[in-house]
């Protein structure tokens, strides 16, 4: 990985609560939800009516891809499948696909659900920076 | 604002060009274009650079100065400007408005990229910064994934396949063979397009664009100013800029880009023009389904219609509407902040009859789409005619 930033402490803690915890926002005046967490909603364009929220860990495919040649610091795996997941509450998400076992059997709309995984590693003494990944429900 | 027009181009070979630096590269473009201005030296007011970044490719920041450095202009301002693959678009946007301000009397936009002194998957790792860092970037995602996830999207709802895809490529090395600046001059096949290397499924290694070092650069000056000069010269129609979200996940569709149909809109707007005035165009085809994309979002072809109709030969020279006769990225090269303004670079040449083998005949308008990210930034121009 050519980028010193993604080897510090700092930058993956400011990002505990989305990466880890997959904390955005509700806005309980139009009832709308925001991922990553926004300081005001994009529609009534006011914070006033903005809680954290926790979103649930299913959802459905809506998009995917193999990727063959990744970029480095993503080369440890080997070809890995890609997705868009649109979650439950209508959020949309991009991560990895894991435990593809039969790719014929992936369908538009099929349901998913997202498990805690490791993201990347800095080598033998770096940090480990994990996240959700989607697991595809057959 | 004032009227505006260019009136000198200047373009570097594209391709992987050893030991020189992009400020090397981007002084000599700049010299080639002030050359065919025929324009003093001392008359130059301002540069602008387009370029991604010389940080991660070259260990340089605060590259701008570096150019008027170079060209004996010290003390003029230089301005670098960011806008991932648009980078270079961006440039001359900025430098149109400059001058059209009244601001400037001559601007130079440049653009330029060194790109290969990296190994491919640091150079995927560091274009793919140009997505959102943290809900992208760090899941894994590189461009190919992105503009794969674009075709499958548009061939589940329009049907657009490999062969379309494939279509596009050999079109457009096509069309390289006779550009002499261009990385590749060499035709390729369907078969062959089709069943070369998978990159990021459905795409394979004749889909994408290549690494490419090179730079180019365009003179602007007011209107006024370029009619009563003798060279050859085009006049800036329009232009427009657009930005979308960051991440690609969070459109409500991914079979095309509001942003270009947005700046594609404007320009015609602001030109008082039609799509059917354009007589040719140079998209951004950093990936063969992002040609077919433009072509619809600009208004060419209906939804879901580009790819049968690149089949058919219709955006070939001599064909409907004549797409990417400098080869495009796909063959002429992607060398980042370079590419927007090569862009302009063919236009000017189509326009004055200096395009040589490749030139099309009859023609009077001429339109670029240059897109950056996921479609996050696109810019468009339409230029015309001077004489």
């Amino acid at each position: 990985m050519i980028i010193m930033t993604r080897k510090l402490v700092a930058e993956n803690w400011r990002l505990e609560k989305a990466r880890y915890a997959l904390v955005g926002n509700f806005c309980k005046k139009c009832l709308g939800y925001h991922f990553p967490k926004k300081q005001l909603c994009l529609r009534c364009k006011t914070s006033e009516h903005l809680e954290e929220y926790k979103f649930k860990h299913e959802g459905k495919l809506l998009e995917w891809t193999k990727i063959y040649d990744p970029a480095k610091g993503f080369d440890f795996a080997g070809p890995y499948y890609y997705c868009i997941v649109e979650l439950e509450e209508g959020i949309k998400i991009t991560t990895q696909l894991k435990y593809v076992t039969d790719e014929g059997r992936l369908k538009y709309g099929m349901k998913v659900k997202l498990v805690f995984r490791r993201l990347f590693s800095h080598g033998n003494e770096g940090l480990n920076t994990y996240g959700f990944k989607a697991v595809p429900v057959y | 604002m004032r009227e505006v027009g260019i009136v000198g181009v200047g373009m570097t070979k594209f391709g992987v060009l050893g030991r020189v630096t992009s400020r090397e590269l981007a002084t000599t473009a700049a010299r080639e274009a002030m050359e065919m201005a025929n324009i003093k030296r001392e008359d130059v007011d301002a540069i602008y650079n387009g370029i991604l970044s010389p940080d991660i490719f070259e260990h340089q920041m605060h590259s701008a100065p570096g150019i008027p450095d170079y060209l004996g202009l010290n003390n003029i301002p230089s301005t670098r400007v960011e806008a991932a693959c648009a980078s270079g678009g961006l440039a001359v946007m900025q430098g149109i408005i400059s001058v059209a301000s009244g601001l400037y009397d001559t601007v130079v936009a440049t653009g330029s990229e060194k790109m290969t002194n990296l190994p491919t998957s640091h150079v995927t790792e560091a274009l793919a910064m140009c997505a959102d860092d943290v809900y992208e970037v760090s899941l894994g995602i590189t461009f190919p994934g992105a503009f794969a996830m674009v075709a499958r999207a548009h061939e589940r709802k329009y049907g657009t396949n490999a062969e379309m895809r494939a279509a596009v490529a050999v079109k457009n090395h096509k069309h390289g063979l006779h550009n002499p600046l261009a990385q590749f001059q060499k035709e390729i096949t369907i078969e062959k397009a089709m069943n070369s290397l998978m990159i990021a499924d459905p795409l394979t290694l004749y889909d994408c664009s290549p690494i490419t070092d090179g730079a180019a650069a365009v003179v602007i000056v007011p209107w006024e100013k370029a009619k009563k000069m003798d060279g050859p010269k085009m006049k800036v129609s329009s232009f427009a800029q657009a930005s979308d979200t960051m991440s690609l996940h969070d459109r409500p569709d991914i079979t095309g880009f509001k942003t270009t149909q947005v700046a594609a809109r404007k320009a015609f707007e602001r030109a008082n023009l039609k799509v059917t005035d354009i007589d040719f165009v140079e998209v951004h085809d950093c990936f063969t389904i992002a040609e077919l994309v433009a072509l619809e979002d600009i208004g060419f072809f209906e939804k879901g219609k580009a790819g049968s109709a690149t089949l058919a030969g219709d955006t070939t020279r001599g064909g409907y509407i004549p797409v990417n006769i400098s080869g495009g990225l796909k063959s002429k090269g992607h060398p980042i902040g370079a590419t927007g303004v090569s862009q302009v670079v063919e236009v000017f040449k189509q326009l004055n009859g200096m395009a040589g083998q490749r030139q099309l005949k009859d023609v009077n308008y001429g339109m670029t789409q240059n897109l950056g990210g996921s479609g996050s930034t696109i810019v468009c121009h339409i230029f015309e005619r001077g004489d």
